[in-house]
């Protein structure tokens, strides 16, 4: 069950909203994730990139809007992607959730988004050749 | 404080169970006043849909909630006795100077009882319009941290659920 109030503002809530947060949120989890991992405190982030504590406290917190160079800035410092777009072929689905690595699942009636067509990729297969006895023979 | 009922909001998201209180003799519980309220406040629409898209998407169905964006807790209630990963903290999303805050009590990462909020329009929650419902969240969540430390309240991980001590779902605290 899901509080009839929150469906109703949740569907009427723009789509291009739900990305903006849902991205929102992933690149803070992410710079955060790697930090951790790597063992990085925000003092020393700061540091390393010249910037007060406090400014980077603020990026962590989500009070800062991230631009593309604070996100390229902090990239290049954690030396890890933080964000990925993705390339060459295979199938690009929008799931409500913000765009997704790999193939994934499109649900029409949950994103809300079915008016929006992907095509599928022009994919050349290629197959084993088959075996021919006679080919070879002259 | 007053009797009330601590029932599930959503459990339709992915990685979160959301809960709620109601207080007796309400027709609403807190967490449905706060977004009604503010949903029809037409300066406050936008915001008020961005708040319910990261508490339902973000991390009801993207994150849980994880220390990385479940990260507003209140000095305040520093003194609550605590147990295992119990934060009251509050959902403010994340975006420079977003004026809604809506106060919440995580039991686990699929585990989050949503209380009421109000607009952040002070330095402090002391100084802010918002005071009461700050304070009357914390009385609800120190209630609730009674609860299941003393054991009326069970937290089943499985199944991302609170249960009262006899296994019924109705809590009434």
């Amino acid at each position: 069950m899901r509080s009839k109030i929150a469906k109703r503002i949740l569907a009427e809530t723009p789509e291009e909203t739900k990305i903006f947060v849902n991205l929102y949120a992933d690149i803070v989890v992410r710079v955060n994730q790697i930090m951790k991992a790597k063992g990085l405190t925000q003092k020393e982030l700061a540091k390393r990139i010249d910037k007060r504590p406090s400014e980077i406290n603020r990026w962590l917190k989500g009070e800062h809007n991230f631009t593309l160079k604070s996100i390229s800035k902090l990239q290049a410092e954690l030396d890890c992607p933080i964000v990925v777009i993705p390339k060459g072929g295979g199938f690009l689905n929008f799931d409500g959730h913000g765009v997704k690595k790999g193939f994934s699942v499109v649900h029409p009636h949950k994103s809300g988004v079915s008016k929006l067509e992907f095509k599928e990729a022009n994919v050349i297969k290629r197959t084993q050749p088959q075996f021919q006895p006679l080919a070879n023979v002259g | 404080m007053n009797i009330f009922e601590l029932k599930i909001w959503d459990d339709e998201s992915e990685k979160c169970t959301f809960y709620t209180v109601q207080a007796d003799g309400s027709l609403e519980n807190e967490t449905d006043i706060f977004f009604d309220k503010y949903d029809k406040t037409p300066e406050l629409k936008e915001q008020t849909q961005e708040l319910l898209s990261f508490v339902l998407n973000a991390i009801g169905d993207n994150h849980g909630a994880i220390d990385e964006i479940f990260n507003r807790h209140e000095n305040e209630v520093d003194g609550l006795p605590t147990q295992g990963q119990l934060q009251l903290g509050e959902f403010d999303y994340y975006f420079p100077n977003f004026p809604l805050r809506l106060y919440a009590l995580k039991v686990t990462e699929n585990i989050v009882i949503l209380f009421g909020g109000g607009i952040k329009d002070g330095s402090t929650n002391q100084n802010s319009s918002l005071h009461f419902k700050w304070i009357e969240a914390c009385n609800y969540a120190k209630r609730i941290i009674e609860g299941l430390n003393d054991g009326s309240i069970i937290v089943n991980h499985r199944t991302r659920t609170l249960t009262s001590f006899d296994g019924t779902d109705e809590i009434i605290l």
